[in-house]
């Protein structure tokens, strides 16, 4: 939570403490899901 | 009245601009209080305008807009706290080109706050109510644009569609919208969720309606096969086994219409279906959150708190997940192109459920209470990902609710999907029926 809540000050927002709890739930859920995407796409891929 | 009768009744002299205008100004006065889709109505300047209206293939036809586009002289509020005083200098292009074919704009259409969620129940301006049900959500984030075509509080409207919000309004609203190409109307004077994923489109009764609205907005003709024969459509199995039951069978008796008038019908697996949920908001979510970083500095305690809660979460995805997600966009596509030679048109049930009470945020699916938020997103995020145009027809009702039938297509094939649909909608009747809401006010032009 802290290291969330220094990111967002370094980009000048300053988060409450409720809303790095529903933004913690949703890094929960899709990091590990983009950790998969990563892992399976094609090399090669282009942008 | 749908945009084509009211075309046509307006050149054949039958009505004229200013009555026509004054009708849908009674219907507003009457039944806007219990359905909340207008935020905005610009009344005085509607019927100085119907007075000397263009001359054009919308002589005359009064429309409304979504509150995130800009008209000229009337508050872009995008029913936020923020922009409640944002006075547009100028029309949207959009708008524009629609005042240029001869519409009447008649006011600014409720939303979910910034676009960016799909209930339309924002904490400023209040929701917009079903017209089926004044209970339920219209949908969203277009959801006062659904509201006010099915409750003939205007002719056809304007919507926008990031990761769904065109089609879920009109599903849920039991009326036709049209989810472009990406990148074929221009998006300049529109409040951004997404750079990459946003487009405009058209809400209105009927298939031939949104044709009509699409080829003024992207200035160039939409001209549809009167017939389906030959047309090979691929029934996304997944999408409907992830639907209400009822809701399945309900779009598998208006898949089985279709193949009555000569298409095909062949189930398809669509490569990396659940995978193109997250890759979506892998673009989406650090975009909305880029658009809005000055306001997020500055003003985040004015925002509602799913919407900030949302627009939070794009600030903590790395950059390279951006990028991942423009990679991953592109093998998405890749698989897609590749069903796109075996079959001219995916379809599927638009929503999986029936319009849910206001006051729930979570649905009933095969027995379990789940977000509604979540089970918008496959059946929505692929096609805007891949930004393929897409249309949700009325196909029928469960437990006296719309239920919707999508046909999405290849890029820039709208009038075969629009063509799909229009003969659907000459062949049954869901795109005639009418809400009870209004049903005893009555006008002479609606």
């Amino acid at each position: 939570m802290d290291f969330l809540r220094a990111t967002a000050a370094q980009q000048g927002v300053f988060v409450a403490e409720e809303d790095l709890v529903a933004v913690l739930g949703f890094l929960e859920v899709v990091l590990p899901k983009l950790a998969e995407i990563e892992e399976r796409l094609p090399p090669g891929t282009p942008a | 009245m749908s945009v084509t009768e009211a075309a046509r009744r307006i050149r054949a002299g039958e009505l004229t601009p200013r009555e026509a205008v004054e009708s849908y100004l009674e219907r507003i006065e009457e039944l806007n209080g219990a359905v909340n889709a207008y935020i905005s109505v610009r009344g005085e300047e509607a019927l100085a305008e119907a007075e000397a209206a263009p001359d054009g293939p919308l002589h005359g036809v009064p429309v409304a807009i979504k509150d995130v586009i800009d008209v000229a002289g009337v508050p872009t509020t995008a029913a936020s706290k923020i922009l409640a005083g944002n006075v547009a200098a100028r029309d949207a292009t959009c708008v524009a080109r629609l005042k240029s074919a001869g519409a009447i704009v008649l006011g600014k259409l409720n939303t979910h706050e910034f676009a960016f969620g799909a209930q339309t129940t924002s904490p400023h301006f209040g929701p917009a109510h079903n017209p089926w049900a004044l209970d339920r959500i219209c949908g969203g984030s277009s959801g006062g644009s659904g509201a006010a075509a099915a409750a003939d509080l205007a002719a056809g409207t304007l919507g926008t569609d990031t990761a769904g919000s065109i089609r879920i309004p009109s599903c849920y609203c039991g009326v036709t919208g049209l989810r472009p190409t990406t990148g074929l109307v221009p998006t300049d004077g529109v409040v951004p969720v997404s750079w990459s994923l946003d487009t405009i489109g058209p809400i209105a009764r009927t298939a031939e309606d949104c044709a009509l609205l699409l080829s003024v907005l992207a200035g160039e003709p939409v001209e549809f096969a009167e017939s389906v024969q030959g047309l090979r459509i691929g029934v996304v199995d997944e999408l409907f086994r992830l639907s209400e039951p009822a809701v399945a069978e309900t779009v598998s008796a208006a898949l089985d219409e279709l193949r009555g008038l000569g298409a095909s019908v062949e189930p398809v697996e669509v490569p990396l279906l659940e995978e193109s949920g997250t890759i979506n908001q892998l673009l989406m979510l650090p975009e909305a959150s880029e658009a809005h970083l000055p306001w997020l500095r500055m003003r985040l305690a004015d925002y509602g708190d799913d919407v900030r809660a949302r627009l939070l979460a794009g600030l903590f995805l790395p950059a390279t997940a951006h990028v991942t997600g423009l990679r991953a966009r592109r093998w998405f596509r890749h698989g897609l192109s590749e069903l796109f030679e075996r079959v001219d048109v995916l379809a599927h049930p638009e929503m999986p459920v029936v319009p849910p009470p206001i006051a729930d945020t979570d649905v009933e699916l095969h027995g379990e209470r789940v977000p509604h938020r979540l089970r918008v997103i496959p059946f929505n995020s692929p096609w805007s990902l891949a930004g393929l145009p897409v249309v949700s027809v009325p196909a029928g009702f469960v437990e006296g609710l719309p239920v919707g039938l999508a046909l999405a297509g290849r890029p820039r094939a709208e009038q075969t999907i629009l063509g799909a649909a229009h003969a659907f909608q000459r062949v049954t009747d869901w795109h005639e029926r009418r809400p009870p809401v209004g049903a005893r006010a009555s006008s002479p032009a609606v």
